[in-house]
């Protein structure tokens, strides 16, 4: 399978455009993308990772919705939902309906408006994919959820308040190159450890924003990819994973199963291993959770997670950047677009297009996104190879 | 009416108000304490009932509670029985007999007779929890004194344990003492100091001399008298006036570390008593409410009763303090809903 | 706006909320909780009898919600406490399960300290006051 075609709206707050008009904005970046050209007509099926469709206003058939919108009404469609992996999730669906040879074209996104909401609205929808019926009504969102894998992590390892701030110190940074992220401006490492609690030891800093946006890749079999571009980016490997939704029934609190699942296949599948990696995508919803990537993808030993970041390794010039883009903490975090856009980015960074030339990974080839739905219920991996 | 109280067991939430706090938000405090308990933002008579009804289920089977009598001027609904929730927290069968009183703080004792009296005979216990977080308005000198806390007693038919020896009972009418209005959920009274003490001597008063005449005692048969406490000067006065002496009345006065209780502010001090009497000893224990009624009840130790491990002094110890606008908050907390 | 938690969905986990009652694998022995419909231990067990737990465990992690992490049916509580400590704690009978802290120390939860199950109020939606069980530090 190979990516012929992307396309993603900034991330970031848009009074101006709801979920139809954003979903169209990917759209049209991505029919542009496409070197040699597509004729949407040949678009054979659409999945799109979404949450609460705009605050819940369409819930079902938002896919529909979306395609008849660019045009497309007859197209299958249909909406995946997983939480924060909504969008990893359409793209893994995308590439097994593709690899299973019964579609050749096919459209993979995902799409988010998070920021028509109140605060208190915002944080019901921050709240409605854990295990519901207990950690919510323990009073908890996902940011204490990942407070309390934060605090236990830092229980067996000796992490420091100091370590998590320097994730989003980096990340700011790096947002700074992309034209696409919610705060191009980066953070000093006084201000990310001094900001408000949201759930201790997580500050607003360790926190990623609520975000609109929508982001679209165009899936095709490897022997088509040629009549599109010459140099398209093949999915290389791909895995998918999931595990006990409540954190409560999870053995190990401080690693996530899933994404450890979803690697291993997705390494298995390329033929590849973390050493291979040039540049990754990973969720870091929270500072921890890149961290907790950083082992989950092989990237590091247990424990090791902060001496990979301090020692500057996955920061843009290391030997294993990190979310080159921003991430969610400082790109932004449209759930349902997030899977798909990191696609996006990659699709730029392989083929030597990312837009400014301080964000280009030189001589990138092969690259690898993460994508985790809530605290770990799910996750997808993807390792991307390029193709020129 | 026979019967005995087997066990016993206190509750008192951890939040605590200062007398200090009071004088630096409003220059002054109107009640007679050095601090009061306050429930928590997630405690109400019902939390605060099953609080202490664990602690004695733990000393008796619950299965064999066959009555329940739950007292509070405070329970969450107007209209829904707390009864259920309750039974349903402590595992209680759901076959119990249940009562529930609470239109003023004389709920507590009249839940003992109650009690009392459905247990008739009976081979079985019955559970009586007394719980009340009353509160006034936060600018009114009656807010100044309310207080929080929980009792448990288990009760069983037949002699032994702290025995019952009788009670006297009196209603009378007294306007604008202590009310609450249908559809309201705070405290008002017509705040005439004089007149409160007047209708509380005159009450409490005469249904202690009932009591003791209708037993045939005299104050000094009894080694602990436990008054109710809605002010500590106003009840350390009654009890000189109905022949009491200090050493009487000491164990049981605990106002001035917890503040009004509603239905606890005798029984907590009853509780305290029986945590530490012993056989032989006598002890009379009064209710009161909202200027129109009164009880005396007159008990005999002839065993100690059963005790959970936490007594009501390490309730009292294990404490924090907030300041007067946290308190507020919890005052003002329908309002956040 | 509450977690959309129906009253009768609520009626259901009465015996978990009110008083602890868990599942115990008649093929492992181990004990669920919350219940499961395949053992979580075993992975194969789905016949299971009742047991009441004794709400007595460890504390596995914790956690601060400040007002800007809690659910909105959680804000006025958020608010009126400044911040509420939520702890995952492993039960003495094997699971674990998360809640609030109730009565912390000064110094906050920590790591290993010992909780007791409380019965408190959760929140109230529809006038309904969801009751449910808290942890407090033990002594």
């Amino acid at each position: 399978m190979a990516i012929v075609g992307a396309g993603q709206t900034a991330f970031g707050d848009f009074p101006e455009k709801g979920v139809k008009e954003l979903f169209a904005e990917a759209y049209f970046e991505m029919l542009k993308s496409v070197d040699k050209g597509l004729d949407p007509a040949m678009i054979e099926a659409a999945y799109l990772g979404c949450l609460s469709a705009g605050g819940g206003f369409q819930l079902g058939q938002l896919a529909p919705l979306l395609l008849g919108y660019v045009g497309l009404p007859h197209v299958p469609a249909v909406r995946l939902e997983n939480a924060c992996a909504s969008g990893g999730f359409a793209l893994y669906a995308a590439v097994c309906a593709v690899a299973s040879g019964h579609f050749k074209v096919v459209l993979a996104g995902g799409v988010e408006k998070m920021r028509d909401l109140s605060g208190q609205k915002g944080r019901y929808w921050l709240g409605v994919s854990g295990d519901t019926e207990y950690e919510r009504l323990a009073g908890c969102t996902f940011a204490g959820i990942y407070a309390l894998m934060a605090n236990r992590y830092m229980f067996e390892y000796g992490l420091t308040r100091r370590q998590l701030s320097l994730v989003a110190v980096k990340n700011h940074r790096h947002a700074v190159a992309n034209p696409k992220a919610q705060f191009r401006r980066a953070v000093t490492l006084e201000e990310a450890m001094e900001g408000p609690m949201v759930a201790h030891p997580l500050n607003i800093w360790d926190c990623s924003p609520t975000s609109d946006g929508a982001a679209l890749v165009l899936i095709c079999s490897a022997e088509l990819a040629r009549e599109f571009t010459d140099r398209p980016v093949y999915v290389a490997g791909f895995g998918a994973a999931g595990d006990y939704l409540a954190l409560h029934d999870r053995a190990d609190i401080t690693k996530l199963r899933a994404a450890r699942k979803a690697a291993r296949a997705a390494y298995e599948r390329a033929g590849l291993g973390p050493g291979d990696i040039d540049l990754a995508e990973v969720h870091d919803c929270f500072t921890i959770a890149e961290l907790l990537a950083y082992e989950d993808l092989g990237f590091c030993e247990e424990g090791k997670a902060a001496r990979l970041l301090e020692e500057g390794h996955t920061s843009f010039g290391g030997r294993l950047p990190v979310n080159v883009s921003g991430g969610l903490k400082a790109k932004g975090h449209p759930l349902g677009a997030t899977g798909c856009g990191q696609a996006c980015e990659i699709f730029a960074q392989l083929r030597g297009q990312a837009v400014e030339p301080s964000r280009q990974v030189p001589g990138a080839e092969i690259a690898l996104s993460h994508n985790v739905g809530g605290s770990g219920g799910t996750a997808t991996v993807f390792i991307y190879r390029g193709g020129s | 009416m026979a019967g005995r109280i087997i066990a016993c067991a206190t509750y008192v939430p951890f939040l605590r108000l200062t007398r200090a706090e009071y004088r630096k938000a409003w220059g002054r405090c109107a009640a007679d304490i050095s601090e009061k308990a306050v429930a928590d933002f997630d405690e109400d008579a019902v939390t605060m009932a099953v609080e202490a009804g664990r602690q004695v289920l733990a000393l008796v089977d619950a299965a064999g509670v066959r009555v329940l009598a739950l007292a509070s001027t405070t329970l969450p609904y107007a209209e829904k029985m707390a009864a259920g929730t309750v039974a349903a927290a402590l595992g209680l069968p759901e076959k119990v007999t249940s009562v529930e009183l609470g239109t003023s703080a004389r709920a507590g004792t009249e839940a003992l007779l109650s009690a009392l009296a459905l247990l008739g005979g009976e081979e079985a216990t019955a559970l009586v929890l007394a719980a009340d977080c009353p509160a006034a308005g936060p600018g009114e000198d009656l807010d100044h004194a309310l207080g929080a806390a929980a009792c448990a007693f288990v009760l069983a038919a037949g002699s032994g344990g702290v025995e019952f020896e009788g009670a006297a009972s009196r209603v009378t009418e007294r306007l604008g003492e202590r009310f609450v209005p249908r559809g309201a959920v705070r405290i008002r009274d017509v705040g005439v100091r004089t007149y409160t003490g007047e209708a509380y001597a005159a009450t409490v008063g005469a249904v202690v001399r009932d009591l003791l005449e209708r037993l045939g005692r005299r104050p000094g048969d009894y080694r602990y008298v436990v008054l109710p406490q809605f002010d500590g000067r106003q009840t350390a006065s009654l009890g000189r006036r109905l022949g009491f002496t200090s050493e009487q009345m000491e164990a049981g006065l605990i106002f001035a570390r917890v503040g009004d209780t509603g239905v606890c502010a005798s029984l907590l001090g009853f509780c305290a008593v029986l945590e530490q009497a012993s056989p032989g000893d006598r002890i009379l224990v009064a209710g009161y409410g909202s200027g129109c009624g009164g009880q005396a009840l007159s008990f005999v130790v002839r065993e100690p009763v059963l005790r959970p491990p936490h007594g009501l002094h390490y309730w009292l110890e294990r404490k924090r303090y907030i300041d007067y606008l946290h308190y507020l908050k919890l005052r003002l907390k329908e309002q956040l809903l | 706006m509450g977690a959309h938690i129906s009253v009768p969905m609520y009626q259901r986990a009465v015996p978990q909320r009110y008083r602890l009652v868990g599942l115990r694998c008649r093929n492992c022995g181990r004990v669920n909780f919350p219940p499961k419909g395949v053992c979580r231990y075993c992975g194969v067990g789905a016949d299971f009898e009742e047991c009441r737990l004794s709400g007595r465990g460890t504390v596995h992690s914790w956690t601060l919600i400040a007002g800007a992490g809690a659910p909105p049916e959680f804000a006025a509580e958020a608010a009126c406490k400044g911040s509420y400590p939520v702890v995952l704690v492993e039960l003495d009978e094997g699971p674990r399960i998360i809640a609030q802290m109730v009565d912390p120390p000064e110094e906050g939860p920590r790591i290993g300290m010992r909780v007791e199950a409380v019965f408190r109020r959760i929140y109230e939606e529809e006038g309904v006051i969801r009751y449910g069980f808290k942890f407090r530090p033990m002594t």
